[in-house]
């Protein structure tokens, strides 16, 4: 994964001349990351930097469209190939508090297009928790067989369970060691498995299912 | 005000290479985008056919979707204030996939479309509006040709003979008379306030009359419709205000895309 060289917007390729694009290192971010294998969402390949301890590197993906509020209405869910991850997705950036993801969602064409996702910097936040929609619902709203929707609802809440706060756990000694930099590793267990919150979502879930 | 973003076609990350192939704009209120088409079919060129489809499609649907009002086609969008700026600003920094944006540029001064279109993405630009519906009865005539307008009658005559309060012949967009009157009479606010003026005086001499007619047979009171289109002068946009707020008008002013939710 050695880089050999640089563009002025810091992307870089390697003897592969594969892309890479390096990044400060953010616990959000990594935590993030965990949260989409454990929803099982395709991720951006990341990595601890080499070298540097306070960044991380990111494998910049190549033929993708970042989605936008424009962009996002060409997209239909029959030409999906995993329609229902948008749901996850949109539980996912409820729970979390992310207030724009439709740019962090990147769309890989294929006979049928995927999703990617990008690794998002959130923060434990203090203020009251209230889920509402965002622009990722209407790329849910055209799924046509809702079965899938109330899957992708229930495996969410599953997921997420203690054996992840112990993932979690893992990812913060990580974190600490690869990069040097101490976090309030209670804090942030305590956001990312918040029974309370994941209790609100679930209820703003169901009935948002009723009314898709 | 003007403020416009480039749409590119980034054909490499590494490389930086990319072509202005569209031009999304808000002037005055009003969104624009237009795109070059042998700009775009060269940009495409160099990705894989499967991106291609996507990027055509998204291309498409967005040149639909952000004309749609200055085709007349809905009076609301992404791009009415005050969302408009926050909303190009938004999109603009998005800088990682195959489409993306320039930063958004502001100027304080009205520039025509055509003209940032030539300077920009450099050809010159065929404006949608100068394609076959150009002009609002146009789009009205294109807008009522349903299913759910078919028992009104079209360029309904008031002869100045049978209806009380009118001194020549006029002219009904659409009218239907069941127990009472339906009326739908357009109101170009793109002409100069002083046919706004007339035409709005001549709608209202016809939902009098109209209704001492109605009164004389019998009939309900009725229901009528000003009907108008967005527009981007705020002094056009205040009088439509003040219509709306005025009382006791025996009339609504709608946009022509309510219309449906009236019949």
């Amino acid at each position: 994964m050695e880089v050999i060289t640089r563009n002025s917007e810091g992307v870089g390729i390697n003897g592969s001349l594969e892309t890479f694009l390096d990044i400060k290192a953010d616990p959000g971010k990594v935590f993030f990351a965990l949260f989409l294998k454990q929803l099982h969402l395709p991720g951006i390949n990341w990595a601890y930097h080499p070298t540097d301890r306070d960044m991380i590197r990111l494998e910049e993906p190549e033929e993708v469209i970042q989605l936008d509020e424009i962009k996002n209405m060409a997209i239909e869910a029959n030409e999906l190939v995993y329609p229902a991850q948008a749901y996850s997705y949109f539980l996912l950036t409820q729970y979390l508090q992310i207030e724009k993801p439709l740019s962090s969602l990147f769309l890989v064409p294929g006979r049928k297009s995927q999703f990617l996702f990008d690794l998002i910097d959130f923060q434990p936040k203090t203020e009251a928790f209230q889920p509402k929609r965002n622009g990722v619902i209407s790329l849910v709203k055209g799924i046509r067989n809702k079965k899938i929707i109330r899957e992708a609802h229930e495996s969410f809440f599953v997921l997420l369970d203690q054996k992840f706060g112990e993932r979690l756990n893992t990812a913060c000694l990580a974190w600490q060691s690869k990069t040097g930099q101490t976090i309030n590793k209670s804090r942030w267990l305590a956001y990312c498995v918040d029974k309370d919150r994941l209790k609100k979502l679930e209820k703003f879930s169901t009935d948002l299912i009723q009314e898709l | 005000m003007t403020f416009f973003t480039l749409l590119y076609i980034r054909t490499n990350r590494f490389s930086e290479e990319k072509i202005a192939v569209a031009i999304l704009a808000n002037i005055e209120g009003i969104p624009y985008f237009e795109k070059d088409e042998s700009k775009l079919n060269f940009a495409l060129k160099n990705l894989s056919p499967d991106m291609r489809k996507l990027v055509k499609k998204g291309i498409r649907l967005m040149d639909f979707d952000v004309n749609k009002i200055r085709r007349g086609e809905t009076s609301l969008s992404f791009f009415d204030p005050p969302y408009a700026k926050r909303m190009l600003k938004e999109i603009s920094q998005g800088k990682r996939g195959v489409l993306c944006y320039s930063e958004l540029y502001e100027l304080e001064k009205v520039i025509s479309f055509d003209k940032l279109f030539a300077k920009y993405i450099g050809t010159k630009s065929v404006s949608p509006s100068k394609t076959k519906t150009n002009t609002f009865k146009a789009r009205f005539k294109d807008y009522i040709d349903t299913q759910k307008f078919a028992q009104f009658a079209v360029n309904y005559k008031l002869k100045a003979n049978s209806y009380p309060f009118i001194y020549r012949d006029m002219t009904i967009d659409l009218c239907r008379k069941s127990n009472y009157f339906t009326v739908f009479h357009t109101v170009d606010f793109s002409k100069s306030i002083q046919t706004i003026q007339t035409h709005i005086s001549r709608f209202r001499l016809i939902v009098q009359s109209l209704q001492q007619v109605s009164q004389e047979e019998g009939l309900g009171t009725g229901r009528y419709y000003m009907v108008y289109e967005s527009t981007s002068a705020r002094e056009k946009m205040e009088l439509i205000k003040a219509i709306r707020a005025e009382k006791n008008m025996g009339y609504k002013i709608i946009r022509m895309t309510e219309m449906k939710d009236y019949v």
